[in-house]
């Protein structure tokens, strides 16, 4: 997402018959622009611009602070916003914490982690996620921020300005087919918005929650069976692979597309400029191992309690076993207590993929069972031992009970 | 004559006032404070003469 010019992420642009920024958002207008921002109003016409945004009073984002800025009239909101999802990235306090202290940890163990981790967590990460003017004003601040719609508090986020500015590359390029020979996730060609299926409360506390799969219990939480849950037995491919606990295909093996995959991440601001480009070609490089890359791989399902289906889709994650060593924490001593290949749900759905395309009157099963005419090219689609034998060598214990290679039927070819 | 002397007079002083208004350095806006917030933020010209600076972090999109 290309930044805005620096004044145009701070215009309030009057149009027609507005002639304020009270015609733009009436309620919000009568607290007052240095109520919440401080800085110094009048200024004076020498000194005006420095005058007014003196950094010893001057707030940019007052809604760091919500408890003064916006507590008033949104307390509850405030109160379990401090807990939600977004606000303290509890998925990704699981991750740090299973790979630095184990597989059976959680979020809530997270502060037993050496404080180089807990620091740099709240410096790097929590400087994302998020405050509530990132998601109700302004672009975030991951797209270098700027008014979305001259300051307008909306209730609703903008897709693309807010959502899609954070969920980049693993969102908004599936849901809108960017990369290469794929096409837009039918829900984005329908008009659906993230709300439409994401339904359940972004403020709400989520702290019970390691991860926000974990999320399942919580009302509105999107789910594909909230939908098509009828079409269970609606064709024989639903029928045989429709999934169950520990049983069948994750929904995604076979009507998600390729999907971006990620090496090397994520701190010292390395990753901070030059991410998530869709350009002339979809792999991108970079300093430090740094790879973005198209990929489709089935995986075995390695957490049943928590995902539906025996096989899964599963993306690289973007962590390596010194990841933090710029926060100063050299090695992750837990490295492979955790997938590095983790499951994943691609926002590039269709009803018929490279796995279901049926031309002809072909079986589906012909482009994704290892046996028959097609197994030698469907073993590109299965993420094999020897596979990260070879090009993720440091990763290799982390993701034993992801590789397909023991659970496959007897008689499909291996590799 | 005086008639087309008094009409030059008028556009030369219509137009002073029309590059007066216009002159970003002067912060002019219409119906506000130029040293105001509000009368800042609205104002287009000023804010492309001063707000130049970049000043937020970005980075992300995961």
């Amino acid at each position: 997402m290309t930044p805005l010019e620096p004044w145009e992420k701070v215009l309030i642009e009057l149009k027609g018959s507005v002639q304020s920024f009270a015609g733009i958002d009436q309620t919000h207008a009568l607290i007052g622009c240095v109520n919440c921002h401080g800085g110094t109003e009048p200024a004076s016409y020498i000194n005006g611009f420095y005058e007014a945004h003196d950094s010893t009073t001057f707030i940019k984002d007052p809604s760091l602070n919500p408890e003064q800025n916006c507590n008033p009239c949104h307390a509850a909101k405030v109160e379990s916003n401090k807990n939600s999802m977004h606000s303290m990235a509890w998925g990704e306090r699981t991750a740090i914490a299973q790979r630095e202290l184990g597989a059976a940890v959680d979020h809530n163990d997270f502060d037993s982690c050496p404080v180089a981790l807990t620091d740099g967590f709240d410096g790097d990460c929590t400087s994302c996620h998020t405050t509530c003017g990132q998601c109700h004003v302004s672009r975030p601040n991951s797209v270098h921020g700027g008014f979305i719609n001259s300051h307008r508090f909306s209730a609703t986020p903008d897709q693309t300005n807010n959502c899609m500015a954070c969920h980049g590359t693993r969102i908004s390029v599936d849901f809108k087919g960017s990369l290469t020979g794929n096409k837009p996730d039918v829900h984005y060609l329908q008009g659906k918005k993230c709300w439409d299926c994401h339904k359940e409360d972004m403020h709400a506390d989520a702290s019970s929650y390691a991860t926000r799969y974990h999320m399942v219990d919580m009302d509105g939480y999107p789910t594909c069976s909230g939908c098509h849950g009828a079409e269970a037995t609606s064709n024989n491919y639903h029928s045989e692979h429709w999934p169950g606990s520990g049983d069948g295909l994750s929904c995604f093996v076979c009507h998600s597309q390729p999907y971006y995959n990620c090496n090397s991440c994520h701190t010292n601001g390395e990753w901070q400029e030059g991410y998530a480009q869709v350009g002339d070609t979809d792999v991108h490089t970079g300093d430090k191992g740094y790879s973005e890359y198209p990929e489709f791989r089935i995986g075995y399902n390695y957490d049943m309690d928590l995902h539906d289906g025996k096989w899964i889709v599963v993306r690289h994650i973007p962590v390596s076993v010194d990841s933090y060593e710029p926060w100063g924490h050299a090695t992750l001593a837990e490295y492979g207590a955790r997938p590095t290949w983790e499951y994943t749900s691609p926002h590039n759905i269709r009803r018929f993929t490279a796995q279901t395309d049926t031309t002809g009157g072909a079986s589906c099963s012909e482009n994704c069972h290892l046996e028959g005419a097609k197994a030698e090219l469907n073993r590109k689609r299965f993420l094999w031992q020897s596979f990260i034998d070879s090009a993720y060598t440091e990763e290799v214990k982390a993701n034993l009970p992801v590789v397909v290679d023991d659970d496959l039927p007897s008689g499909w070819l291996r590799y | 004559m005086k008639n087309t002397t008094l009409g030059i007079s008028l556009i030369v002083g219509l137009q002073m006032v029309a590059f007066w208004a216009c002159d970003p350095g002067l912060e002019t806006v219409t119906g506000s404070d130029p040293n105001t917030c509000e009368g800042c933020h609205t104002n287009e010209a000023a804010l492309k003469k001063y707000a130049h600076t970049e000043t937020t972090t970005g980075g992300g999109g995961g």
